[in-house]
Protein backbone atom coordinates (compact mmCIF):
# COMPACT_ATOMS: atom_id res chain seq x y z
CA UNK A 1 0.00 0.00 0.00
CA UNK A 2 2.83 2.34 0.91
CA UNK A 3 4.69 1.48 -2.29
CA UNK A 4 1.55 2.15 -4.30
CA UNK A 5 1.15 5.57 -2.67
CA UNK A 6 4.80 6.28 -3.42
CA UNK A 7 4.30 5.37 -7.09
CA UNK A 8 1.27 7.65 -7.30
CA UNK A 9 3.27 10.46 -5.68
CA UNK A 10 6.06 10.02 -8.23
CA UNK A 11 3.57 9.96 -11.08
CA UNK A 12 1.92 13.13 -9.77
CA UNK A 13 5.31 14.79 -9.38
CA UNK A 14 6.29 13.79 -12.92
CA UNK A 15 3.05 15.23 -14.33
CA UNK A 16 3.53 18.53 -12.50
CA UNK A 17 7.15 18.75 -13.69
CA UNK A 18 5.99 18.00 -17.24
CA UNK A 19 3.31 20.68 -16.91
CA UNK A 20 5.81 23.30 -15.74
CA UNK A 21 8.40 22.37 -18.39
CA UNK A 22 5.71 22.32 -21.06
CA UNK A 23 4.31 25.69 -20.05
CA UNK A 24 7.52 27.62 -19.41
CA UNK A 25 10.08 26.19 -21.83
CA UNK A 26 10.00 25.79 -25.63
CA UNK A 27 10.08 21.99 -25.38
CA UNK A 28 6.64 21.75 -27.05
CA UNK A 29 7.98 23.56 -30.11
CA UNK A 30 11.04 21.26 -30.22
CA UNK A 31 8.89 18.14 -30.04
CA UNK A 32 6.37 19.46 -32.57
CA UNK A 33 9.15 20.38 -35.00
CA UNK A 34 10.82 16.99 -34.69
CA UNK A 35 7.52 15.18 -35.33
CA UNK A 36 6.38 17.44 -38.16
CA UNK A 37 6.51 16.33 -41.78
CA UNK A 38 8.51 18.13 -44.43
CA UNK A 39 6.33 19.87 -47.01
CA UNK A 40 6.45 18.27 -50.45
CA UNK A 41 4.42 20.63 -52.56
CA UNK A 42 4.23 19.56 -56.20
CA UNK A 43 1.57 19.37 -58.90
CA UNK A 44 -0.90 16.56 -58.40
CA UNK A 45 -4.33 15.30 -59.27
CA UNK A 46 -6.09 16.67 -56.22
CA UNK A 47 -5.62 18.72 -53.09
CA UNK A 48 -7.16 17.06 -50.06
CA UNK A 49 -7.93 19.31 -47.10
CA UNK A 50 -8.26 17.13 -44.02
CA UNK A 51 -10.63 18.09 -41.23
CA UNK A 52 -9.22 19.14 -37.89
CA UNK A 53 -11.98 19.52 -35.34
CA UNK A 54 -15.71 19.78 -35.60
CA UNK A 55 -17.77 22.33 -37.44
CA UNK A 56 -19.87 24.42 -35.05
CA UNK A 57 -23.66 24.38 -35.20
CA UNK A 58 -23.41 27.73 -36.98
CA UNK A 59 -21.19 26.18 -39.62
CA UNK A 60 -17.96 27.74 -38.38
CA UNK A 61 -14.75 25.80 -38.96
CA UNK A 62 -12.25 25.21 -36.20
CA UNK A 63 -9.08 27.28 -36.32
CA UNK A 64 -6.96 24.43 -37.67
CA UNK A 65 -9.58 23.40 -40.25
CA UNK A 66 -9.90 26.98 -41.45
CA UNK A 67 -6.14 27.35 -41.88
CA UNK A 68 -6.00 24.08 -43.81
CA UNK A 69 -8.92 25.16 -45.97
CA UNK A 70 -7.27 28.49 -46.77
CA UNK A 71 -3.98 26.74 -47.54
CA UNK A 72 -5.83 24.32 -49.81
CA UNK A 73 -7.51 27.18 -51.67
CA UNK A 74 -4.15 28.89 -51.99
CA UNK A 75 -2.63 25.75 -53.53
CA UNK A 76 -5.62 25.43 -55.86
CA UNK A 77 -5.31 29.04 -57.00
CA UNK A 78 -1.60 28.47 -57.60
CA UNK A 79 -2.50 25.65 -59.96
CA UNK A 80 -1.06 22.70 -58.07
CA UNK A 81 -4.13 20.58 -58.79
CA UNK A 82 -7.42 21.02 -60.63
CA UNK A 83 -9.52 19.77 -57.73
CA UNK A 84 -9.81 20.63 -54.05
CA UNK A 85 -11.51 18.15 -51.74
CA UNK A 86 -12.37 18.65 -48.07
CA UNK A 87 -12.88 15.81 -45.62
CA UNK A 88 -15.07 15.70 -42.54
CA UNK A 89 -18.69 16.24 -41.60
CA UNK A 90 -20.56 19.51 -41.59
CA UNK A 91 -23.73 20.31 -39.63
CA UNK A 92 -25.68 19.19 -42.69
CA UNK A 93 -23.57 16.87 -44.77
CA UNK A 94 -26.50 15.13 -46.45
CA UNK A 95 -26.27 17.41 -49.50
CA UNK A 96 -22.53 16.76 -49.73
CA UNK A 97 -23.06 13.00 -49.41
CA UNK A 98 -25.73 13.03 -52.14
CA UNK A 99 -23.48 15.07 -54.41
CA UNK A 100 -20.53 12.76 -53.73
CA UNK A 101 -22.57 9.67 -54.56
CA UNK A 102 -23.86 11.28 -57.73
CA UNK A 103 -20.38 12.32 -58.81
CA UNK A 104 -18.88 8.96 -57.99
CA UNK A 105 -21.57 7.24 -60.02
CA UNK A 106 -20.46 9.54 -62.84
CA UNK A 107 -16.87 8.59 -62.13
CA UNK A 108 -17.73 4.94 -62.54
CA UNK A 109 -19.20 5.85 -65.89
CA UNK A 110 -15.90 7.30 -67.04
CA UNK A 111 -15.87 10.76 -65.49
CA UNK A 112 -13.22 10.36 -62.82
CA UNK A 113 -13.23 12.69 -59.84
CA UNK A 114 -11.33 12.62 -56.65
CA UNK A 115 -13.12 12.58 -53.37
CA UNK A 116 -11.98 12.62 -49.76
CA UNK A 117 -13.69 11.18 -46.74
CA UNK A 118 -13.40 11.04 -43.01
CA UNK A 119 -11.08 8.11 -43.49
CA UNK A 120 -8.52 10.40 -45.10
CA UNK A 121 -7.31 11.38 -41.68
CA UNK A 122 -6.27 7.86 -40.83
CA UNK A 123 -5.14 6.83 -44.26
CA UNK A 124 -2.89 9.68 -45.22
CA UNK A 125 -0.79 10.35 -42.18
CA UNK A 126 -1.23 11.94 -38.80
CA UNK A 127 -4.38 13.85 -39.60
CA UNK A 128 -2.43 16.66 -41.15
CA UNK A 129 -3.14 19.37 -43.57
CA UNK A 130 -3.84 19.66 -47.24
CA UNK A 131 -2.09 16.99 -49.25
CA UNK A 132 -1.18 17.53 -52.86
CA UNK A 133 -0.54 14.94 -55.47
CA UNK A 134 -2.97 12.11 -54.91
CA UNK A 135 -1.62 10.15 -57.81
CA UNK A 136 -1.01 6.49 -58.35
CA UNK A 137 2.66 5.60 -58.59
CA UNK A 138 2.34 4.18 -62.08
CA UNK A 139 -0.14 6.65 -63.40
CA UNK A 140 0.68 8.53 -66.55
CA UNK A 141 0.68 12.27 -65.96
CA UNK A 142 -2.74 13.78 -66.21
CA UNK A 143 -4.60 10.54 -65.67
CA UNK A 144 -6.82 11.05 -62.67
CA UNK A 145 -7.90 8.39 -60.30
CA UNK A 146 -9.80 8.36 -57.04
CA UNK A 147 -7.73 9.15 -54.01
CA UNK A 148 -10.13 7.99 -51.35
CA UNK A 149 -13.77 7.13 -51.71
CA UNK A 150 -16.43 7.84 -49.08
CA UNK A 151 -17.58 4.73 -47.27
CA UNK A 152 -20.75 3.07 -48.34
CA UNK A 153 -20.78 4.17 -51.96
CA UNK A 154 -19.46 0.96 -53.43
CA UNK A 155 -16.11 2.24 -54.59
CA UNK A 156 -12.83 0.76 -53.39
CA UNK A 157 -9.91 3.02 -52.51
CA UNK A 158 -6.77 2.54 -54.58
CA UNK A 159 -3.16 3.10 -53.70
CA UNK A 160 -2.15 6.71 -54.17
CA UNK A 161 0.91 8.83 -53.51
CA UNK A 162 0.27 11.55 -50.94
CA UNK A 163 2.51 14.59 -50.76
CA UNK A 164 2.15 16.41 -47.43
CA UNK A 165 1.60 20.16 -47.38
CA UNK A 166 1.44 20.97 -43.65
CA UNK A 167 0.18 24.29 -42.38
CA UNK A 168 0.70 23.77 -38.67
CA UNK A 169 4.21 25.10 -38.38
CA UNK A 170 5.60 25.07 -34.88
CA UNK A 171 5.74 28.52 -33.34
CA UNK A 172 8.51 29.54 -30.98
CA UNK A 173 7.26 32.73 -29.36
CA UNK A 174 4.31 31.15 -27.60
CA UNK A 175 2.66 32.08 -24.33
CA UNK A 176 2.36 29.36 -21.65
CA UNK A 177 -1.19 28.50 -22.70
CA UNK A 178 -0.09 28.26 -26.34
CA UNK A 179 2.78 25.96 -25.38
CA UNK A 180 0.50 23.65 -23.43
CA UNK A 181 -1.97 23.65 -26.30
CA UNK A 182 0.81 22.78 -28.76
CA UNK A 183 2.02 20.04 -26.42
CA UNK A 184 -1.52 18.64 -26.26
CA UNK A 185 -1.88 18.68 -30.06
CA UNK A 186 1.55 17.10 -30.49
CA UNK A 187 0.74 14.36 -27.98
CA UNK A 188 -2.56 13.73 -29.82
CA UNK A 189 -0.79 13.45 -33.18
CA UNK A 190 1.85 11.17 -31.67
CA UNK A 191 -0.88 8.94 -30.23
CA UNK A 192 -2.61 8.98 -33.63
CA UNK A 193 0.63 7.98 -35.38
CA UNK A 194 1.16 5.09 -32.98
CA UNK A 195 -2.46 4.01 -33.45
CA UNK A 196 -2.20 4.20 -37.27
CA UNK A 197 0.93 2.06 -37.18
CA UNK A 198 -0.62 -0.44 -34.77
CA UNK A 199 -3.78 -0.63 -36.87
CA UNK A 200 -1.80 -1.07 -40.08
CA UNK A 201 -2.92 2.16 -41.76
CA UNK A 202 0.70 3.29 -42.15
CA UNK B 1 5.51 39.48 -24.57
CA UNK B 2 5.54 35.74 -23.79
CA UNK B 3 8.56 36.30 -21.51
CA UNK B 4 6.65 38.98 -19.60
CA UNK B 5 3.65 36.66 -19.16
CA UNK B 6 5.94 33.88 -17.91
CA UNK B 7 7.60 36.21 -15.39
CA UNK B 8 4.20 37.53 -14.27
CA UNK B 9 2.74 34.05 -13.74
CA UNK B 10 5.79 32.67 -11.95
CA UNK B 11 6.15 35.86 -9.92
CA UNK B 12 2.53 35.92 -8.73
CA UNK B 13 2.44 32.18 -8.04
CA UNK B 14 5.76 32.37 -6.17
CA UNK B 15 4.62 35.40 -4.19
CA UNK B 16 1.33 33.86 -3.04
CA UNK B 17 3.05 30.53 -2.28
CA UNK B 18 5.74 32.10 -0.10
CA UNK B 19 3.19 34.49 1.43
CA UNK B 20 0.84 31.71 2.50
CA UNK B 21 3.79 29.59 3.72
CA UNK B 22 4.78 32.42 6.02
CA UNK B 23 1.17 33.02 7.00
CA UNK B 24 0.68 29.35 7.85
CA UNK B 25 3.91 29.17 9.84
CA UNK B 26 3.62 32.39 11.80
CA UNK B 27 -0.10 33.09 12.13
CA UNK B 28 -1.76 29.66 11.96
CA UNK B 29 1.03 27.84 13.77
CA UNK B 30 1.44 25.10 11.13
CA UNK B 31 4.75 23.24 10.96
CA UNK B 32 6.80 22.61 7.77
CA UNK B 33 6.42 18.87 8.41
CA UNK B 34 2.65 19.20 7.94
CA UNK B 35 3.28 21.01 4.67
CA UNK B 36 5.44 18.13 3.47
CA UNK B 37 2.66 15.67 4.26
CA UNK B 38 0.08 17.83 2.49
CA UNK B 39 2.28 18.04 -0.61
CA UNK B 40 2.63 14.27 -0.67
CA UNK B 41 -1.13 13.81 -0.45
CA UNK B 42 -1.59 16.38 -3.21
CA UNK B 43 0.92 14.56 -5.45
CA UNK B 44 -0.83 11.27 -4.75
CA UNK B 45 -4.15 12.83 -5.78
CA UNK B 46 -2.62 14.13 -9.02
CA UNK B 47 -1.14 10.71 -9.74
CA UNK B 48 -4.51 9.06 -9.09
CA UNK B 49 -6.21 11.50 -11.47
CA UNK B 50 -3.67 10.61 -14.18
CA UNK B 51 -4.24 6.88 -13.66
CA UNK B 52 -8.00 7.29 -13.90
CA UNK B 53 -7.68 9.47 -17.01
CA UNK B 54 -5.57 6.81 -18.72
CA UNK B 55 -8.01 4.05 -17.70
CA UNK B 56 -10.94 6.13 -19.00
CA UNK B 57 -9.19 6.70 -22.34
CA UNK B 58 -8.35 3.01 -22.71
CA UNK B 59 -11.95 2.01 -21.93
CA UNK B 60 -13.22 4.69 -24.35
CA UNK B 61 -10.92 3.40 -27.11
CA UNK B 62 -12.06 -0.17 -26.44
CA UNK B 63 -15.70 0.95 -26.68
CA UNK B 64 -15.07 2.69 -30.01
CA UNK B 65 -13.31 -0.37 -31.43
CA UNK B 66 -16.15 -2.52 -30.11
CA UNK B 67 -18.80 -0.32 -31.76
CA UNK B 68 -16.85 -0.49 -35.03
CA UNK B 69 -16.68 -4.27 -34.86
CA UNK B 70 -20.29 -4.83 -33.79
CA UNK B 71 -22.09 -2.23 -35.89
CA UNK B 72 -19.75 -2.07 -38.86
CA UNK B 73 -19.93 1.73 -38.78
CA UNK B 74 -16.80 3.83 -38.59
CA UNK B 75 -16.52 5.70 -35.30
CA UNK B 76 -13.57 8.05 -35.08
CA UNK B 77 -10.94 7.72 -32.37
CA UNK B 78 -10.82 11.51 -32.44
CA UNK B 79 -13.85 11.41 -30.12
CA UNK B 80 -11.26 10.73 -27.42
CA UNK B 81 -9.34 13.94 -27.95
CA UNK B 82 -11.50 16.12 -25.71
CA UNK B 83 -9.50 17.62 -22.88
CA UNK B 84 -12.27 16.80 -20.38
CA UNK B 85 -11.05 13.19 -20.29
Amino acid sequence: MRAQSRRLELLGFAVIVLFVIGAFTPIASFVATSLGVTPQIAPGDAIVGLAAGRVSSHGTLSDASLRRAVHGVDLLLNGYAPLLVFSGNGPDDSRVARRARRTLRGADAGDPHLFGSQDDRRRSGAGEDPAVGARGPNDPAGHRRRAHAPRGVGVQARRVTVLPAPVNEAEWDLEPHGRLSLLHRTARELAALLYYRAAGYL
Amino acid sequence: MSGLITVLILGVVGLTSVGFYLLGGHVLGLSPRQLRGAVRVMLECVGTIVVFSIVNLVVGAALIVGIRLVSGHFVSMYLLEDETW
